[in-house]
C-alpha cells in the first residue's frame, strides 16, 4: 500500500522512527499525510461521515499510543489502515449490539455533495444525476446489510480499487481466501441490490397485505 | 465438452478483472459458452463491480479533521459528539445543523448541558447558533413511571403507542422528553399533518432555517444512553406528504434502537434495521396504522431488514 503522500521526501518509516523516539512533530507529519486516506477508508466502510470523523480521530490516537509496538514488519500505512479498519469494525459492532448509536437519519454520505437536495429534493425533476444519486444511496444501504467481511472486501477492491495483494496484507488473509470471499460477496451484493431496486418482487411474504397497496 | 465447473469458478474473479492469462481465459470462455448458469454468474459479478464502482468518488475529509486528529492525539480535548442532521424543510438548502453536546464527551455531568446547535454552510461557515436547554434530569425510560402515562395521554395518535404493545420489548434506553420551547416546538412541527406539505416544499429559504431566527429548530427525537453521555438526534422531514409515516418509523425505530443506518432515497427512506422478532409485529403495525402505502420491507436479510418507505 503506497503512502498517499511522500511530498517532503521523508519516508514514513523515518517519521515513524522519529515519532517513536518522542518527536511529536514527526507524528503530526504522519497525520497530515494519512488522515485523508484513513478517513476515506472509514467513510466507505461506515457510510457515515460524522461517525467516520470520530473514528478517524480514535484510530490515530490508537496508532499513536501503539506506535511503540510497530516493528516495521509491514508498511506504516498498512499498519495504520488496519487500525482504521478495526476502528470501523468496532463502530459497526456497537451499532449491531445496540450500544449507544450514532444514528443520523439523513446522514451525509460521501456521495452527498449535494446536500441541498436533502432539503429541496422533494420536488424532483427526473434527471440522470438524481438517478445516480439515488443509486448510490441504495448501494450504500445494500452494503450496510452485508457482513463486515463482505462489505469490506467490496469497498476495498471495487470502490477503493485496492490490489488483492494489498487487501490480503491489510486483512491478514491468504490471497485465495480474499478472492473466493470477494466472489461470494459480490454475488450476495448484487442479489440484494436487485431485491431493493426491484421493489417488492423479492418480498412476497411481507409485502402482501401488510402495508397496503 | 466436460466442464470442471468449480475449477472454472475459481478463476472467475480474475476473469472479470481481466487479469486471467490468455490460455486460462480461453478455457473460461469455452466453459461459459456451454454453461448458461455460469455465464449468468459472470454477469452478476460484473454487475456487482459496476455498482460498487459508482461509489468510487473522491472523499474529501472535513477541513478541520487534521486539526481534530492532532488535538485528539494530544489528549487535550476530546471530540464532542456530533451529528450532522439535515432534512428539515426549513433548513437552508446549503446549510446543515450540527448538534453538539456541550462540554467534553462524557466528562461533565450532562444533566446541566445544553445542546448547542450550529448551522453551517457546506463551506464550514457558521450561519448561526442557538443553545437548546435540555432537561436531562427528567429523562426516564418510557413506560416506567407516571410521566410515561402523561406523555401517552398528551400525545396525539401516534404509531409509537401501537409499538408499545405487549409483544414488543421495553425501550432499551431512556428516551429524552422534549423540553418545552424550542425542542417541543420542533417536535410538533415534525409531526406535521399527513397529506400536507410543509412550509418549504420545493426548497426553503435560508432565513427559515437559521437557528438564529425565531423559527423553532426542527428536530424530532433525541435520546440519551444509559449513562447519559451520548445524545442521539434524528430529524424527520416534515415537508413530505406523509410525515406520519416518517414519524412512525423514526419513533419506533429510534425508541427501540433498531436502526443502524438510514439513507434517504429520492422517493423515500432506506433504513437498515435490525429487527428482533419481538419487535417485528409492532413495527409493521406502526407502519400500517400510520397509513404507509406502497412501502415494503424485504424479507429478513441476515437478521436485518431494508425498509423502504415512500415519503410522498
Amino acid at each position: 500500500m503506497d503512502s498517499p503522500q511522500q511530498d517532503s521526501g521523508v519516508a514514513d518509516e523515518a517519521l515513524v522512527r522519529a515519532a517513536q523516539a518522542g518527536d511529536r512533530t514527526a507524528f503530526d507529519r504522519l497525520i497530515e499525510r494519512h488522515h485523508g486516506m484513513v478517513f476515506g477508508l472509514i467513510v466507505r466502510v461506515l457510510g457515515d461521515r460524522e461517525t467516520a470523523t470520530d473514528a478517524t480521530q480514535d484510530a490515530f490516537v490508537k496508532a499513536y499510543t501503539g506506535l511503540k509496538h510497530f516493528r516495521g514488519e509491514a508498511k506504516f500505512s498498512t499498519w495504520l489502515y488496519r487500525i482504521a479498519l478495526n476502528q470501523a469494525r468496532s463502530v459497526i459492532r456497537k451499532r449491531k449490539t445496540g450500544g449507544p448509536k450514532v444514528f443520523s437519519l439523513f446522514s451525509r454520505r460521501d456521495d452527498d455533495d449535494t446536500r441541498s437536495e436533502d432539503v429541496s429534493d422533494l420536488t424532483y425533476e427526473p434527471s440522470a444525476a438524481a438517478d445516480r444519486r439515488e443509486t448510490a444511496r441504495t448501494i450504500h444501504a445494500v452494503l450496510d446489510t452485508l457482513d463486515d467481511d463482505d462489505r469490506e472486501l467490496i469497498v476495498l477492491r471495487d470502490v477503493d480499487g485496492m490490489s488483492y495483494e494489498a487487501i490480503a496484507e491489510l486483512l491478514e488473509k491468504p490471497l485465495g481466501t480474499v478472492k473466493s470471499t470477494l466472489h461470494r460477496a459480490r454475488l450476495k451484493f448484487v442479489a440484494r441490490y436487485r431485491l431493493v431496486a426491484d421493489g417488492a418482487a423479492g418480498a412476497p411474504e411481507l409485502d402482501r397485505g401488510i402495508l397496503g397497496s | 465438452m466436460s466442464i470442471d465447473r468449480e475449477r472454472v469458478r475459481e478463476h472467475l474473479v480474475d476473469y472479470v478483472d481481466g487479469t486471467l492469462p490468455p490460455e486460462a481465459r480461453r478455457e473460461v470462455d469455452a466453459a461459459l459458452a456451454d454453461d448458461s448458469a455460469l455465464a449468468a454468474e459472470v454477469a452478476d459479478l460484473r454487475e456487482a463491480i459496476r455498482l460498487a464502482s459508482t461509489l468510487a468518488t473522491p472523499i474529501d475529509p472535513p477541513r478541520d479533521l487534521e486539526a481534530r486528529v492532532r488535538s485528539a492525539v494530544d489528549g487535550s480535548t476530546r471530540s464532542v459528539v456530533r451529528w450532522v442532521v439535515t432534512g428539515g424543510a426549513g433548513l437552508a438548502a446549503a446549510a446543515m445543523l450540527v448538534f453538539a453536546l456541550g462540554g467534553p464527551y462524557g466528562a461533565d455531568d450532562p444533566s446541566r448541558d445544553s445542546v448547542r446547535v450550529e448551522a453551517k454552510s457546506p463551506e464550514g461557515e457558521t450561519l448561526g447558533r442557538r443553545n437548546l436547554q435540555h432537561d436531562f434530569d427528567r429523562f426516564e425510560p418510557k413506560g416506567s413511571g407516571p410521566e410515561a402515562e402523561e406523555e401517552e395521554a398528551e400525545a396525539p395518535r401516534e404509531p409509537a403507542a401501537v409499538a408499545k404493545s405487549s409483544d414488543a420489548p421495553a425501550p432499551a434506553a431512556p428516551v429524552a422528553r422534549p423540553t418545552p420551547g424550542a425542542v417541543d416546538g420542533g417536535a410538533r412541527r415534525l409531526r406535521g399533518q399527513p397529506g400536507q406539505p410543509g412550509p418549504a416544499r420545493g426548497g426553503g429559504k435560508k432565513t427559515e432555517a437559521s437557528p438564529g431566527a425565531d423559527e423553532p429548530v426542527q428536530w424530532g427525537h433525541n435520546r440519551v444512553s444509559a449513562d447519559a453521555a451520548v445524545v442521539e438526534v434524528t430529524i424527520a422531514c416534515p415537508v413530505t406528504a406523509r410525515p406520519s409515516v416518517i414519524e412512525a418509523l423514526v419513533r419506533t425505530i429510534v425508541e427501540r434502537r433498531l436502526a443502524t443506518s438510514a439513507v434517504r432515497l429520492k422517493d423515500g427512506l432506506a433504513l437498515r434495521v435490525d429487527v428482533p422478532a419481538t419487535a417485528r409485529a409492532a413495527l409493521l403495525r406502526a407502519l400500517t396504522e400510520a397509513g404507509a402505502t406502497g412501502g415494503w420491507p424485504t424479507p429478513a436479510i441476515d437478521g436485518a431488514w431494508l425498509v423502504r418507505i415512500p415519503t410522498r
